[in-house]
């Protein structure tokens, strides 16, 4: 994969982040050597084996349709330091 | 695809699936309205916590693929589409991206036209935001995570809808299968809808709106972008392929500047949900499940009692008025009985703004007063008015017009005194008659009925006024 500018950009805009020159610098070399060391596992031969996609083949676990307590709103927003009358306040979503 | 009608309209309409807890955890789905009383680690997105599948949810896709005639996936899988926004604080949603439940299947419109669709998945609904001071003018936006999480079902179907009113039939068309399957609460639950529209004078250039709300603003916000459309194009100006929203509160669509694509979302399959057959034996189960819907009752209707189709249809759309129908039915002629139903009971209900869900009365007063109707008992404007005040509060009909002096004058001796007596009451309208004032008949009958309140049977009155005022003409 082509590890340019333009991607880190693109990446960058998706996750709403806006990034220095000097950070997209570092980002670049950063992925180049992530994609290296990964690259690793492309050497193994995987012919015949069949994909996995969960740590654990577990098959078939559903949940009754059962109402069990929730937390409370204090609970729910005691893991933010951003709340207001019960809500919780998040980033602005139109420029 | 090649297009060849004027309009092209694809719909994808998401619907809540009525269970008492969301998809992936059990919170309630329903009852405190306060903000953020509905959550969990789970519906919150905590890391570490694990999702697992509400199996009643999972069910009702089943029935409403079944009965749309979707062919089921053998192994529901789901996956992460990723964005981030803050209606998810997961920074993905859990949804169906690469095998959806069902593939396919159809819904038959009013005219007999079916209409295909793409496919039907389950997903989690987001977070429900809300803005201060409006979308554009807030700061921040305020999130209640008690809807995210919600169970949804989207239905995509082929962009084979031709005109905001077809678009209005298939929906009233979808909501009945999911009214007759149980599986979702109209007077609750909310239908929301993205639409794709695109006109062949444009070359059918695709215009994509996002998040149409309620069932009503969906015809609306089609019937907006059309015209807005063809405005654009009678001026020379060329239709951009975008996407765009609805405004409710202005009623009008605005372009949306998004620039994520299907492959930006970097859909991978979840995780943390194990694979999930879909045995045989469920299958046959929800089969079992599914009633006759009613397409097939309207068909029976007609053949049956002999009901129009427009009756038939009528009559069959909603599960509670099919039922109400059938059982009135029995006792009373079918045709009688639509047609009161239809016209009285549906007209009565939307004065009220009422659903048929929400009916005080049973069976078992609707068979009496339409029993005194078709053994001409009580005149039709004394049945109507009954209907209204059934609609208020249940009571016996048949006591009710005993008790105060309701049965219809038939007695032909009897209206002949009540015609002598208006005609020499209202000397005026009599000579405006024969001058040819047709009006003025109108006005005498109506007087009759004041008079009775109502109860002059009415086909006799007129004839036997009529021949009164022929004798004062000579």
């Amino acid at each position: 994969m082509k590890i340019d500018t333009e991607l880190i950009q693109k990446i960058a805009t998706l996750a709403h982040l806006e990034l220095t020159e000097e950070e997209v610098k570092t980002f670049k070399k950063d992925f180049k050597e992530i994609l290296n060391t990964f690259s690793i596992l492309d050497r193994i031969d995987v012919k015949g084996t069949k994909s996995s996609f969960r740590p654990l083949e577990q098959k078939n676990i559903l949940r009754e349709d059962k109402i069990k307590p929730s937390l409370t709103q204090k609970e729910t927003l005691s893991f933010t330091k951003d709340h207001k009358d019960g809500f919780f306040i998040g980033p602005k979503t139109i420029e | 695809m090649k297009f060849t009608t004027d309009i092209v309209i694809g719909l994808e309409i998401h619907a809540e699936l009525d269970t008492q807890t969301k998809l992936f955890c059990s919170c309630a789905t329903k009852g405190n309205q306060q903000p953020n009383t509905r959550c969990c680690p789970i519906c919150l997105g905590h890391p570490g916590t694990r999702p697992v599948l509400n199996k009643k949810a999972l069910d009702y896709a089943t029935k409403l693929c079944l009965a749309l005639g979707s062919k089921l996936t053998k192994e529901i899988v789901f996956s992460r589409k990723n964005y981030f926004y803050p209606d998810m604080s997961k920074n993905y949603q859990i949804t169906q991206f690469e095998e959806p439940i069902g593939t396919g299947g159809t819904i038959t419109l009013k005219t007999g036209r079916k209409i295909q669709l793409t496919r039907i998945h389950i997903e989690e609904d987001p977070a429900a935001l809300a803005y201060t001071h409006g979308m554009k003018n807030s700061d921040s936006v305020l999130v209640d995570y008690n809807r995210a999480g919600n169970p949804l079902v989207e239905i995509v179907t082929e962009p084979q809808l031709t005109s905001p009113a077809e678009a209005r039939d298939f929906l009233n068309r979808l909501i009945s299968v999911l009214g007759y399957l149980n599986i979702f609460d109209i007077t609750r639950g909310i239908i929301k809808a993205d639409a794709n529209i695109s006109l062949k004078e444009s070359n059918y250039s695709r215009v994509e709106i996002k998040n149409i709300s309620g069932f009503k603003e969906i015809e609306k916000a089609l019937t907006y972008e059309i015209t807005r459309q063809k405005t654009q194009l009678r001026r020379g100006l060329k239709i951009t392929r975008e996407t765009r929203g609805w405004n409710p509160t202005s009623k009008t669509t605005l372009s949306l500047r998004t620039k994520e694509t299907e492959a930006d979302y970097g859909y991978i399959l979840e995780p943390d949900l194990s694979l999930i057959t879909l045995t045989d034996e469920l299958i046959h189960l929800m089969k079992k499940e599914i009633p006759e819907l009613a397409q097939q009752k309207s068909e029976r209707y007609q053949r049956e009692h002999k009901l129009s189709k427009e009756d038939a249809d009528v009559m069959s759309m909603e599960l509670e008025l099919a039922q109400l129908f059938e059982k009135v039915a029995t006792k009373i002629d079918p045709k009688l009985a639509a047609r009161w139903l239809r016209r009285e009971l549906l007209r009565v209900l939307n004065y009220n703004k009422k659903t048929t869900k929400e009916i005080q009365f049973n069976e078992k007063e609707i068979i009496e007063l339409l029993s005194l109707v078709q053994t001409n008992t009580i005149s039709e404007t004394t049945a109507q008015k009954l209907m209204e005040q059934l609609m208020e509060k249940p009571f016996s009909p048949k006591e009710h017009i005993k008790k105060h002096n309701l049965e219809q004058v038939t007695n032909e001796k009897e209206i002949e005194t009540l015609c002598k007596e208006t005609i020499k009451e209202h000397p005026q309208a009599v000579k405006d008659y024969h001058a040819g004032e047709q009006k003025s008949l109108h006005y005498l009958l109506g007087q009759i009925m004041k008079k009775t309140r109502g109860k002059a049977e009415p086909t006799k009155t007129t004839k036997i006024l009529k021949k009164e005022l022929k004798k004062k003409e000579l």
